[in-house]
């Protein structure tokens, strides 16, 4: 029923569906309801983080700071650790009269590495758990999406949700101003 | 906007009423129960006590003011090694071998819970002056309560006058004649006397009242008449008060607690006891909510929102106060300067045990470990979470602890200097009979003031925007 | 552009009435509009200004590379340093770099914590400041080492030596300290900006630029599921960020405070670094954004009330850095130590006392004139204290170091300190590469947080509308705000 393949090889076929609305009050309502009607592969993709959204999408707490203190307990005991030993058993030597192992000495590098674990995880950590970096997404076909970085704010349905069948439908009910079905071209 | 509903505060209830009563009640009865432990203590720990006269208090001065001006270690109070270090250690060990048991031992308790309360009640007063200079807006609805604390400044005006009769008891630069025999006590003099350090006290407790008063009045004249304008004074007011209020307690902590030994010194003293108190300020100010709220007060103006954030400002400071306190040590070990030293070598004395106090009476390395493991591994990991701050139940546990701790910080800061062979049993229940007796007045305090108007700024014209206050 | 950098369209935003917020975004702007107006400046081609001002400090980046490069095949023998003082200009203008370096951490972090929802028009461009100003400090250890080469030395690297750093020093401290905040300060940088690079990616006409901000953007498609991690990764980052922000000038300061030198050992050093270095880090901020919210047509995201605001965070900086000062002077004398007292009295009014002195009026006593509103929000002079007090910075550092080192406890071994041509050179040419680096951010990447100040005018609108305010001061709809005098809506 959709646009037949151009090419022998390739086919289109059904990605996704986008409504646009054009505030955050209008994607916050949009966004209840269609957690409410039991969409499960859904996405809503705004300009800015709206206040509220992760509740109305019904989100779950993610576990990144927990991998935050883990990472940085381990930097608190690599630090340790490596000074112990490079300066108090490897490579000895007496500095101001200070005892090999002086930790109080240490703790400065203690803390810049716990920062530093720390850091770099949470930063590892937010483009793990959002799958990034991917530069490609249906979402990108659409033309009216580009402006979802500027002023525009989306809900996206997925095909492969159990039910895309009535996501047009339900999403054209929602008062957004343009409900567009999203193709892509598979090899 | 997803936000919550618009809380209307006029159901909420608001004023103590009878709770008032019961609460002054409830204060006082304890202060008497610290008074009569306290007196039952004296006599106990007092028997050995009274056979030293005043003759030997001189005596243990004029030996310190010796160590140090020939630079040699003649004072053997302390067994660490480090050659030179005694001398201005030798002034608080001086001191320690003869000091807690003549009739005025209880003035060290007595300075250190005086020292624990004012503290509190500074940092309320910061509290009010910073939500005025930031133009802050989630703590609108805790400020009266803030505000509450702080007058109690005017109590602890008038409990500062013990120590204004005996203080040559506790601090050994106002003993007559001091400085005769001491070098370092007469370059200091100009400070360290007795005319200065009065004035000094009367006038900064007098200009504190005074600012308190001020903003209390203001605060409350606004629940009737809801003039916009007070806000404006007393945003007028707040950058001035902040100014004096930085180098006055910054002078309270050199005067009341860094000159205990005379010869030491610290730039960072002031800003470390401001740390400490505004922590323990935050975790009083938690407690104080989550009672009132337990009594049916306030009972949905203060939200987990509110606790969020009194949790992160505890953490804050007691994290400051950790970088402030490993500042302060960290440059002293490694500077290693004699005159510097000492006052840790005094608090690092002793052998090692796992259970504090068993040791050398006079060890006190157990203690501080275990002190600045209390002080900063504990509430780290106890108020980290967000979970635990948005809990009204577990951030009162780690806010009972915080004020637990900044106690034996107090402790940490004064008792090594009067420390000797004495059971510390004995020692430590007068120490808490006058952590009661002051506490006592002060909880009865907080009340008082506390009852004398609506427990919220009724009509400040940030009200709304602290109740409807998210924390994301 | 019709006004000059130094006129401000009144009335302004800086209006004290606690009843609401005063609007942090002026003249009537929508999400679309401000996006029009930050993308402009990278999407149209640069201005002649623009062009002169990169040929000037790209000349005196030339000038940076000479001073190393003579530097490098000579010798510290070239710079004025000699017994007794052995740490001159490096030094100085190390801590200098690095202090700087600290607002745009704080506003970007310690702001955020503390929910100041006027970080957002400003904390791009300080935190791109930032980065550009550790640099700049990174390159004087770096040279300094005397062997630049051998500079690798300084980090835990396994070598044939078997020897491994001295993790006692202060020194190395830095190190760790200062590459981890570079570290740290990127990532957050770059974190913030994946959002607004994707802005310019949805609107990039070349295909060139497309693909380069495709490339940087990660494929960023504001999806809310990945805005909720991101925004619990910001927020850690920041918490992570403040305490770094206060060890990194610490660990500066430790440099000086673990010697027993007199004038360096004392105990309130770190907080006294730690506020001196975002005091200066504000002025530099004040002094790169009057231009510039000038120049690329900002006034209405970079209002008076944020130029206001950082004012008022230098006069309080200022303040605590005079505390600083202050108990300092006091504890040499309360603490009875004759050489202590001596290095400070020597400090104001020994040989280097110009210097103390110098210091003092640009530090303590220039931001005083903050206390008056007209001043506060008057362009030319904050400019002109913004510079005062980065001058004053500069000197506090040469104060501390230079008079410090050049009279300790032998008198026979007291030495005058003078600079040389290469000192100077280097020192000037060093503000070369910061303003080539900050030139080349402005012109590819986006200047403001477009993402934030729009959520930052969403939750504003919201606030209005609870307390029954008009809070932007604008309608919210029409598109074409750009002929609209800044301010005239308010």
């Amino acid at each position: 029923m959709h646009a037949p393949a151009t090419q022998p090889r390739a086919q289109v076929k059904e990605a996704g569906v986008l409504a646009e609305f054009d505030t955050d009050e209008a994607i916050m309502e949009a966004a209840t309801k269609v957690r409410d009607a039991g969409f499960t592969r859904w996405d809503c993709h705004t300009p800015f983080p709206v206040h509220g959204l992760d509740g109305a999408m019904g989100i779950r707490q993610t576990i990144l700071p927990w991998l935050v203190l883990g990472a940085g307990l381990t930097g608190v005991c690599a630090a340790c650790l490596m000074q112990w030993w490079m300066n108090a058993v490897d490579y000895q030597f007496v500095v101001s009269g200070k005892p090999m192992w002086s930790l109080p000495a240490n703790v400065p590098i203690m803390f810049e590495v716990m920062v530093l674990f720390s850091g770099l995880t949470a930063f590892g950590a937010m483009f793990a758990l959002n799958g990034l970096p991917l530069w490609y997404k249906p979402q990108f076909r659409s033309e009216r999406f580009r402006r979802v970085t500027d002023d525009k704010f989306f809900v996206w349905v997925d095909a492969r949700d159990p039910k895309y069948g009535e996501a047009t439908a339900f999403l054209s009910g929602l008062g957004s101003n343009h409900v567009e079905t999203v193709k892509e071209v598979i090899e | 906007m997803a936000g919550k509903q618009v809380i209307d505060v006029t159901t909420n209830r608001r004023h103590l009423e009878g709770l008032g009563t019961t609460g002054i009640g409830v204060g006082l009865v304890i202060c008497v129960v610290g008074i009569i432990l306290a007196l039952i203590m004296n006599s106990v720990a007092g028997d050995g006590g009274h056979s030293e006269d005043h003759g030997d208090h001189s005596a243990a001065t004029h030996e310190a003011g010796e160590t140090h001006t020939d630079g040699h270690d003649k004072d053997a109070g302390h067994t660490d090694g480090h050659d030179g270090g005694e001398g201005a250690g030798g002034h608080g060990g001086g001191h320690g071998g003869h000091g807690y048991i003549d009739q005025y031992h209880w003035l060290h308790s007595y300075l250190m819970n005086f020292c624990y309360f004012t503290g509190i009640a500074l940092a309320a007063l910061f509290f009010v002056l910073l939500h005025h200079l930031a133009k802050a807006g989630w703590s609108t609805v805790v400020r009266r309560l803030a505000e509450g604390v702080a007058a109690n400044i005017i109590l602890m005006g008038l409990l500062s006058i013990p120590l204004l009769l005996w203080g040559d008891h506790v601090w050994l630069w106002l003993v007559e004649g001091a400085a005769e025999h001491d070098a370092l006590l007469k370059s200091k003099e100009p400070f360290l006397n007795k005319t200065a350090w009065v004035v000094f006290t009367v006038a900064v407790f007098g200009i504190w009242s005074a600012l308190v008063l001020v903003y209390r009045h203001f605060s409350i004249r606004q629940d009737v008449d809801g003039d916009v304008k007070h806000t404006h004074v007393l945003q007028k007011i707040a950058p001035p008060a902040m100014i004096f209020f930085a180098l006055s307690i910054t002078f309270f902590a050199f005067y009341y607690l860094m000159s205990l030994d005379a010869h030491w010194f610290s730039t960072i003293f002031g800003v470390l006891f401001f740390g400490g108190s505004l922590m323990a300020f935050m975790a009083f100010l938690t407690i104080l909510c989550v009672i009132l709220q337990k009594q049916g007060l306030l009972s949905t103006a203060i939200t987990n929102d509110h606790y969020h954030d009194m949790g992160k400002l505890m953490f804050a400071f007691m994290v400051f106060w950790t970088y402030c306190a490993f500042s302060q040590y960290m440059l002293i070990w490694y500077g290693n300067i004699p005159e510097e030293t000492g006052w840790f070598l005094l608090r690092q004395g002793g052998e090692q045990s796992i259970i504090p106090f068993t040791s050398d009476p006079t060890g006190w390395i157990t203690f501080s470990l275990l002190f600045f493991v209390g002080h900063f591994f504990v509430p780290f990991f106890c108020i980290l979470s967000r979970h635990v701050k948005r809990s009204k139940t577990a951030l009162s546990v780690g806010a009972g602890w915080i004020l637990f701790i900044h106690w034996v910080d107090m402790y940490y800061l004064v008792m090594p200097h009067v420390r000797s062979e004495h059971a510390i049993t004995e020692q430590i229940l007068i120490d808490v009979a006058f952590f009661l007796g002051i506490g006592g007045l002060f909880v009865a305090g907080t009340v008082f003031w506390l009852r004398q108007a609506s427990l919220i700024a009724e009509k400040d014209p940030r009200l709304t925007e602290s109740l409807a206050f998210e924390n994301v | 552009m019709t006004t000059s950098w130094t006129e401000e369209p009144l009335p302004h935003n800086t209006y004290e009435d606690p009843t609401h917020r005063p609007p942090l975004v002026t003249g009537g702007h929508t999400n679309h509009s401000i996006t029009e107006r930050v993308c402009s400046i990278v999407e149209n081609p640069p201005t002649k200004a623009w062009y002169v001002a990169f040929a000037i400090s790209f000349s005196v980046l030339g000038l940076l590379g000479l001073m190393i490069g003579y530097l490098v095949i000579t010798g510290t023998g070239v710079w004025g340093v000699n017994n007794p003082v052995g740490w001159g200009y490096a030094i100085i203008n190390f801590v200098f770099w690095v202090g700087i370096g600290h607002a745009g951490t704080l506003i970007s972090a310690i702001l955020f914590l503390c929910r100041q929802k006027w970080r957002t028009g400003i904390n791009r461009a300080a935190e791109a400041m930032t980065i550009f100003a550790v640099i700049c400090a990174g390159t004087f250890p770096g040279i300094h080492v005397g062997r630049a080469w051998f500079a690798y030395w300084m980090f835990p690297l396994p070598n044939q030596m078997e020897m491994w750093p001295n993790f006692r020093s202060p020194l190395l401290w830095d190190v760790f300290a200062v590459s981890t905040y570079f570290t740290i300060s990127l990532l957050f940088w770059y974190m913030g900006m994946i959002p607004d690079l994707a802005t310019l990616r949805d609107r990039a006409k070349h295909p060139l630029r497309r693909f380069a901000y495709g490339l940087l953007s990660i494929g960023w498609s504001g999806s809310n599921r990945q805005w909720h991690v991101y925004e619990r990764a910001y927020l850690i980052l920041a918490a992570l960020a403040t305490p770094l922000v206060l060890s990194v000038h610490s660990v500066v300061s430790f440099d000086f405070a673990v010697a027993q030198l007199p004038g360096w050992h004392t105990t309130i050093l770190p907080p006294y670094f730690v506020a001196g270095a975002i005091f200066s880090g504000f002025a530099m901020v004040v002094t790169l954004l009057v231009p510039c919210r000038h120049y690329f047509n900002l006034k209405d995201i970079i209002t008076m009330r944020h130029l206001e605001n950082m004012n008022k965070v230098i006069m309080l900086t200022g303040m605590i850095v005079g505390y600083a000062y202050a108990t300092e002077f006091f504890i040499a004398w309360y603490g009875g130590n004759k050489t202590e007292t001596f290095a400070f009295i020597n400090r104001a009014f020994g040989p280097y006392g110009w210097s103390y002195w110098i210091m003092v009026s640009c530090n303590v006593i220039s931001p005083q004139i903050f206390w008056f509103k007209k001043a506060r929000t008057n362009l030319v002079i904050m400019f002109i204290v913004s510079i005062f007090v980065n001058i004053g910075m500069w000197f506090e550092r040469f104060v501390i170091v230079i008079s410090s080192l050049a009279n300790d406890f032998l008198p026979s071994s007291w030495g005058y300190y003078r600079p040389t041509m290469i000192d100077v050179g280097t020192f000037v040419g060093s503000f070369g590469l910061f303003f080539t680096l900050f030139l080349l951010f402005c012109r590819f990447l986006p200047f403001i947080a477009m993402a934030e100040v729009k959520a930052t005018m969403s939750e504003q609108r919201h606030a209005a509308h609870r307390d029954g305010h008009d809070g932007t001061g604008a309608p919210a709809h029409g598109s074409d705000q750009s002929a609209k005098p800044a301010g005239a809506a308010v």
